[in-house]
């Protein structure tokens, strides 16, 4: 497969009705959920697949919160209730009353099955340590900075040891809290280096949305980071307008800033806006990436993925997006001959 | 003698939060419901100034976003270092309020008779750093077109409001002089005629190398966050004002012991030796769920009272 303008999902699908119906109905046994979860995993790998995309998994079928779902499945954290993220959804947060310790691979059966029903290549989203710290309530660490580096040595990198053994080759760690406090740069390194330290054999991306500060808080600090891979997200910041001149394409400033690091990784180029219903058309997405190939150079240093997770649509407007997405690489790939 | 109050949004319980998601009918008498039991939590637990604990406020500048003529609601924007999001204020041309926002959205009547009761708002730097300006021409023109406003809000409220209190967020967080000079000019024309005590409440920064400009603000008590600043910063300060010791930490579930914060206030006392002191969370406390608040509001009680004991 030629490796340029690979595509791919970041993580979440809008779970379908009758699995939130099924999980919530008291009457349902665990056999009967855990069907249901099975059922809408696939379904959602087929929905990627014929959708077009290059790299897939199950949409985090059997994840109720990307936060929420790891955070019970780690020793020494308490749920303590529900805070406003805005209006009125909520997120629950857990308080970190104890030690941090690994209970077993909470990612390990979903692995397992994608990997025997997928025929593409596969990505498996993880929370990462330093987002699991900030969301967090620090109850029994005297510093942040401890507890990020005992969930990444003690939680984190034996999941995702045992997730390489099983025959994982993609792991994309979710860090949307990353450049939230800008002064944490180090930590976040430190416990992204952490999670990943003597694993080898395997891609590592990092996914970061909703930089406040456009991700200029990554570098110098990323630098250090053993990353291959930056998923980010571009379109909610980028014009509607078709076109590759800079002053249209304002969504993508920052990538002159990854371009200029040198680094030589991936960068995984959000073009789709995840909290929008209006589906962007794939000229719309052609010239995204065109844009992109234009600032870093090197098509196969770009993949092409939505911002975010694409939970926060419905089922048919997330198909009909990532639909558009590989249409619009498909022009972008006829236009620079790599077909 | 020490004194204690909350500041901003208190967080919902778990019930309104339900109510909420499925948009009950009937939401505005739950709103009501639970302001009342807040409110006798607050009396409860001894704090000197009753608050509304703006629970049916979807942020801290929503009322404002939603009713001031020349502001229209704007794209979801993170509240500073959180993960809390509020709506951006969009200002597309002159901003205008006919004085009636506030009191219609604070429900001054449910606090106890004859006790002394308190207003939140954001300073005018801060409301300005948090909107998207497309017509003044620059932030500072903003800020001042806000303190007209605030000016004409705060005047339409009952005359027995006993303190005001500006939260200034981004104020704590910018070492400029020339913008910290600019802020206390609009503070002081949002107050102009304001009886009630003047609170300035600096919180998410460390306001040590820019506390001598903010001790000469036209406010009576300054606030300093404790959670986010080193005390020893403020080593050899000489603090003039009053002073709302923001030592309770209001993103943080570990709940402090009154004597804890006894102990701290105590030390607060003696390096910056303040003509008074009242002990405050850091911040709103809607970022842990109401059952912490509700024990955070009863150390506060429970610290104010011992530190009366010991003469504070």
């Amino acid at each position: 497969m030629n490796s340029s303008l690979l595509t791919q999902e970041i993580g979440s699908l809008r779970k379908p009705k009758w699995l939130v119906k099924t999980l919530r109905e008291k009457s349902s046994s665990e056999e009967e959920r855990e069907k249901a979860r099975e059922d809408a995993a696939l379904l959602n790998v087929v929905l990627l697949e014929k959708a077009g995309l290059d790299i897939v998994y199950d949409g985090e079928a059997r994840r109720v919160e990307m936060y929420e779902y790891s955070a019970k499945r780690i020793k020494g954290m308490r749920f303590s209730g529900r805070v406003r993220s805005w209006d009125a959804k909520y997120y629950r947060k857990a308080r970190c009353v104890g030690k941090v310790g690994y209970t077993g691979n909470y990612h390990l059966d979903e692995f397992n099955f994608v990997r025997d029903r997928a025929n593409k290549m596969i990505k498996v989203p993880i929370t990462g340590a330093y987002t699991i710290a900030d969301w967090s309530y620090n109850e029994a660490y005297a510093t942040k900075r401890e507890l990020a580096l005992d969930l990444a040595s003690n939680v984190l990198r034996p999941l995702v040891r045992d997730l390489v053994e099983a025959g994982a080759e993609f792991i994309q760690v979710d860090e949307p809290a990353a450049t939230t406090h800008p002064h944490e740069m180090k930590l976040v390194v430190d416990s992204f280096n952490e999670t990943v330290r003597e694993i080898s054999g395997v891609k590592f991306g990092i996914h970061i949305c909703y930089s406040g500060n456009n991700y200029e808080a990554l570098f110098p600090e990323a630098l250090r980071m053993k990353n291959h891979q930056y998923a980010l997200e571009f379109a909610n910041r980028d014009s509607w307008e078709l076109g590759r001149r800079r002053d249209v394409r304002t969504g993508y400033k920052a990538l002159d800033m990854f371009s200029s690091q040198n680094e030589n990784k991936e960068i995984g180029l959000g073009v789709v806006d995840v909290h929008v219903d209006r589906v962007e058309s794939p000229q719309l997405i052609r010239d995204r990436v065109l844009y992109a190939v234009d600032v870093v150079g090197d098509p196969s240093l770009i993949h092409v993925n939505p911002d975010c997770g694409l939970r926060t649509r419905s089922r048919e407007i997330a198909f009909l997006k990532l639909s558009n997405l590989v249409k619009g690489v498909l022009l972008a790939k006829t236009e620079l001959g790599l077909l | 003698m020490a004194k204690g109050w909350i500041s901003g949004i208190y967080p919902r319980s778990e019930r309104l939060i339900e109510a909420t998601r499925r948009q009950d009918p009937k939401l505005s008498r739950l709103f009501e419901e639970e302001k009342r039991k807040i409110i006798r939590q607050e009396f409860d637990a001894g704090l000197d100034f009753m608050t509304d604990p703006l629970i049916d406020w979807d942020d801290i500048l929503r009322p404002f976003t939603e009713n001031l003529g020349g502001v229209e609601i704007g794209a979801l924007d993170r509240f500073y270092e959180n993960n809390t999001f509020y709506r951006r204020p969009l200002v597309l041309s002159e901003v205008k309020s006919r004085g009636h926002i506030l009191s219609s959205a604070i429900s001054n009547t449910l606090f106890p008779k004859k006790k002394a009761w308190k207003v939140d708002l954001l300073d005018p730097y801060s409301m300005a750093d948090l909107s998207e300006n497309r017509y003044y021409r620059s932030k500072e023109e903003l800020m001042f077109a806000y303190s007209k406003v605030l000016a004409k809000e705060l005047r339409g409220l009952p005359s027995n409001l006993a303190l005001v209190q500006f939260n200034a967020p981004s104020l704590a967080r910018t070492k400029d002089k020339d913008t910290i000079s600019q802020a206390k000019e609009a503070i002081r024309m949002a107050t102009r005629g304001i009886e009630a005590t003047k609170c300035l409440h600096l919180y998410f920064g460390n306001i040590s190398s820019t506390l001598p400009q903010f001790l000469d603000f036209g406010v009576d008590i300054l606030g300093i966050d404790f959670i986010n600043s080193d005390l020893q910063s403020f080593q050899g300060t000489t603090f003039t004002k009053a002073l709302a010791c923001g030592c309770v930490d209001a993103q943080n579930t570990r709940i402090e012991r009154p004597s804890e914060i006894v102990a701290f206030v105590t030390r607060v006392v003696n390096v910056l030796n303040p003509k008074s002191i009242s002990v405050i969370p850091n911040t709103d406390l809607e970022f842990i769920p109401q059952p912490f608040a509700r024990k955070k509001v009863q150390a506060i009680g429970k610290a104010i009272t011992k530190l009366g004991d010991e003469g504070i």
